[in-house]
């Protein structure tokens, strides 16, 4: 039995302890979200028992890929995004999905990003094809299009510490959203142009901006027969290498650190961003009490197909943090998403939000 | 293609009641009830209706083992229901309840949909009450410790926000993750810590219920009264069947200062099943006790380090610090006395950390003609012994793993968990056995006074048996329910049969 046929067994053969973690699920309460009664479904229509129609399409792509129930999953190692990427990519075929997904579809083709944005790319640097770097930076679609202000704040960082660095001056999207809204084929063109895009020039390691690349990097172009040649990592993982050589001006505010789903599940960097924090602020914990990779969700990607949906999951955690934590001003993230999404809530309450190059940017000294 | 006359053969025979053809059944699940559809739309609102038949399969089964063996034998449940109604508020269940009265549609009751027996599974067509929007933390109440909330709302989340505020429910069931307050009331459930706190029925203060006729009741959140019999209890294990509570008071508790484990191997169960009687009846109240036979010590602890010959015995210590070490101490005495050798407490650590880990049982129920389930049984200590072993010697002789636990124990006595593993050539086979050794467990079970079911209810599995069981108390069941609902509305076909 392949990989997926397995989850996908193991997930409709179960008791549906993870039905609790599901975000998504707790604020719409579409039972067809949750892997166990999604994977029923999709099992039922592909043994053509029951026809898929638009409303399971529609809950396909209300789950936000952010494995939150593989944490709490009875099956160990359990890879939910394999289940996940499975069913869409049968609705996405059967003309099922929801109109925006098939708008992101055609601003992939049109315009090459998912926003269907004409944007001018900006040149950082001088990039020269012929000279060896040391890092290449991979911002990702998420950062360019939704958090700019993670690009320039990492930016200031290398400039500060004085790096020998290149930004591709016409990044192309890594593909990685478009495969978890499976769109396959398109996923496989756009990541096999990245790689060879990125792959002309030469560095030492590659530091993505935004999770979702990073992990894709490592794990799908690898499955795609895309492997990198280079050392890849998170930039949190880069700071917190380097941070002792950051002249910052420590702040004493009550700090919080918000663990992006993608960083703490997928890639299981945990220690690298509180590391960086403990050296710019005096605060001994800086764990929500869900944590890590029991942390909480703020809404991922539905904020791109489904904003209402996103904004309720990033709101009632918001409210709910508002409801028994009276001490913390500022949540720092790491992810455009994260950053993205707990920054649109129209009523934020008192907290500051944001993401952690650019809180280190803000306090260089 | 269905084989659709062994498959109404097949359903005839599981639930004794009568079912429409499954060539009717799957030309109903395409089409849509027109009249129930508007007129529910009508009274409350489009948005909280839906005769998608994605819905309708996913809230017509439950984790009774037979509904994963009807996903490989026919992919479809026996019945679904017409609709599914997702009700808001209590006033969104009293005007469905007054709606299913009135046109005389059947309403069966959703919580979690985690139970074990068929409590959600439909009987004939009707419509589906989706209890998951009914979440809502209605009131803290700080110096009365109780919390007040919406019936539908999953217990681990509602476990997720007490923490956050430095309290717990400490009503632990196994299903806490998926299972609603609602489920855990009406099937009487009880939690892993329970030899301290007690089951659901010492954690509900009060509660408010529609009855069948739409009327509201609320018993509202006095600690204790001496005014009749205790209406809450009429709802607490009746499985729906006399209305559909919305919400509940439940007790809860201050996060305990200090955890402790101690565990303990005994060569001989019943050295062991003495040491527990002696440590509930010596005052102290251990939150676990959980002796494991040496079969499933093996089969559950082997992975996780347990490489011992014998019985486990897990105990666990929480509250003020001071109380933890003196009830520690006191067990421990008890348990030398008995011989057991002490283990130290990691094993118990590693119980509590894996305790949702029921892998076991699901790759069993995945499995080509495996089936798997839990029969839960209890009896006085002065009759533990015996049905323990005559349960054992059961499965010995039928060739079926066996693999037994007790847990929840009490002044008068304890219960015993017993998973049982099954292989047959197919999965009708499969099905058939399941029911065979349902039935001649609960025989064996009601031969020896021992109550047929502790914690999971009665559903449709267990139905045939309950009357031996409660005797005279059944008629009381049944003229109640026949008082409240003259009609059979609500859940017909649970708990009692038709
Ligand atoms: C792996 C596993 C472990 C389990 N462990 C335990 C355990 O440790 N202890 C334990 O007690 N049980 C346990 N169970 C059984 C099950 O979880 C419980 O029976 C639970 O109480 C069911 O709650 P639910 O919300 O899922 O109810 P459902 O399955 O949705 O419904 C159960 C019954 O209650 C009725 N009902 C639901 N909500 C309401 C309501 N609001 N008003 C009136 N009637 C209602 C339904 O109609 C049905 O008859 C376990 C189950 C599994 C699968
Ligand atoms: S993710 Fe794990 S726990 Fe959730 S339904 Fe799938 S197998 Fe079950
Ligand atoms: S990946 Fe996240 S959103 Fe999707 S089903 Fe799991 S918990 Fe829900």
């Amino acid at each position: 039995m392949d990989v997926e046929k397995k989850s996908q067994r193991q997930c409709i053969f179960c008791h549906n302890f993870c039905k609790f973690s599901c975000a998504p699920y707790i604020a719409t309460k579409n039972q067809k979200i949750i892997q166990t009664q999604k994977n029923y479904l999709i099992y039922m229509a592909e043994m053509e028992k029951i026809k898929a129609n638009t409303d399971l399409g529609e809950a396909v792509y209300l789950c936000n890929d952010c494995r939150r129930c593989e944490t709490y999953c009875v099956f160990e190692n359990k890879k939910v995004i394999g289940n996940n990427r499975y069913a869409r990519n049968l609705i996405f075929k059967e003309k099922l999905a929801s109109d925006r997904v098939y708008e992101i579809y055609d601003n992939f083709i049109q315009y090459g990003n998912f926003l269907g944005e004409k944007k001018e790319a900006k040149e950082i640097r001088n990039s020269d094809k012929d000279k060896k770097y040391d890092f290449f930076i991979y911002a990702g679609e998420y950062v360019n299009f939704l958090a700019p202000e993670i690009k320039e704040s990492f930016i200031k960082i290398l400039t500060s510490l004085n790096k020998n660095f290149i930004f591709c001056d016409d990044e192309d999207p890594d593909g990685i959203l478009a495969l978890d809204l499976g769109m396959k084929e398109l996923a496989q063109k756009l990541m096999e142009n990245n790689f060879k895009k990125i792959s002309r020039y030469k560095f030492d390691t590659l530091i993505c901006l935004d999770p979702y690349s990073c992990y894709g990097f490592k794990n799908d172009y690898k499955d795609y027969g895309y492997e990198f040649d280079c050392g890849i990592i998170h930039y949190t993982e880069f700071l917190e290498n380097n941070i002792s050589d950051i002249k910052i001006n420590k702040t004493d505010s009550h700090i919080k650190y918000f663990d992006p789903c993608m960083l703490s599940r997928g890639l299981k960097i945990n220690d690298s961003p509180r590391k960086v924090l403990s050296f710019i602020n005096s605060e001994s914990n800086f764990d929500l009490i869900k944590n890590r990779e029991e942390s909480e969700c703020c809404g991922g990607h539905l904020s791109l197909i489904f904003p209402d949906v996103a904004e309720a999951v990033s709101a009632g955690f918001l409210k709910e943090l508002e409801s028994y934590d009276d001490k913390t001003e500022v949540l720092v993230t790491a992810c455009p998403l994260c950053l993205s999404n707990l920054s649109n809530v129209k009523k934020s309450g008192r907290f500051k939000i944001y993401d952690l190059a650019e809180y280190i940017s803000r306090n260089i000294d | 293609m269905f084989p659709a006359v062994t498959y109404q053969v097949f359903l005839l025979k599981r639930f004794k009641t009568r079912y429409m053809k499954l060539s009717a059944c799957l030309s109903y699940l395409y089409k849509k009830d027109d009249f129930l559809e508007k007129k529910l739309a009508e009274i409350i609102g489009k948005d909280k209706v839906s005769t998608d038949i994605g819905d309708r399969l996913c809230f017509s089964r439950d984790v009774t083992p037979l509904c994963y063996k009807w996903i490989d034998l026919y992919k479809l449940p026996p019945y679904t229901s017409d609709i599914v109604a997702s009700p808001e508020t209590t006033g969104d269940v009293i005007k469905i309840v007054k709606f299913a009265g009135e046109n005389n549609k059947k309403l069966f009751i959703y919580g979690g949909g985690s139970g074990v027996v068929g409590g959600v599974i439909p009987t004939e067509r009707g419509i589906t009450l989706d209890m998951s929007r009914m979440c809502g933390i209605i009131n803290l109440d700080e110096q009365s410790l109780t919390v007040e909330v919406q019936s539908g709302i999953i217990g681990q989340n509602l476990e997720d926000f007490l923490n956050k505020k430095n309290y717990t429910l400490r009503h632990f069931p196994q299903s806490i993750r998926s299972a609603s307050v609602g489920g855990l009331i009406a099937t009487r459930s009880t939690g892993q810590f329970s030899t301290k706190y007690g089951g659901i029925e010492n954690y509900v203060v009060g509660l408010e219920a529609v009855l069948p006729d739409g009327s509201l009741l609320n018993t509202g959140d006095k600690p204790r009264s001496s005014t009749g019999p205790d209406i809450n209890n009429f709802f607490i294990g009746s499985e729906g069947i006399f209305g559909v509570i919305t919400k509940a008071i439940l007790k809860i508790y201050k996060m305990p200062e200090e955890v402790k484990y101690q565990c303990f191997i005994y060569r001989d169960i019943f050295c062991a099943l003495d040491s527990i009687r002696e440590i509930m009846q010596s005052g102290i109240k251990p939150p676990v006790i959980r002796l494991y036979n040496s079969e499933e010590s093996r089969l559950k602890f082997e992975k996780l380090g347990f490489n011992y010959d014998g019985c486990l015995l897990i105990l666990c210590f929480e509250g003020k610090k001071e109380l933890v070490e003196a009830e520690a101490s006191v067990a421990m005495e008890i348990c030398s006395k008995m011989h057991a050798r002490d283990i130290g407490g990691e094993l118990g650590k590693i119980w509590f950390e894996n305790r949702f880990d029921t892998r076991h049982i699901l790759e069993k129920e995945e499995e080509p003609g495996g089936m798997s389930d839990a029969i839960e049984l209890a009896s006085s200590w002065s009759k533990i012994k015996k049905l323990y072993t005559e349960v054992e010697k059961y499965f010995k002789e039928k060739n079926i793993t066996l693999a037994s636990h007790f847990s929840h124990a009490y002044t008068t006595g304890i219960s015993v968990y017993n998973i049982f593993y099954l292989n047959a050539k197919d999965e009708k086979e499969a099905i058939d056995k399941f029911y065979e050794v349902w039935d001649d467990v609960m025989g064996i079970a009601l031969e020896n006074d021992a109550t047929i079911s502790h914690h999971h209810g009665i559903g449709i599995i267990k139905r045939a048996r309950l009357k031996q069981e409660l005797g005279k108390g059944i008629e009381i069941i049944k003229k109640l329910k026949d008082s409240l609902d003259s009609e059979n509305i609500i859940n017909p076909g649970k708990l009692i049969e038709n």
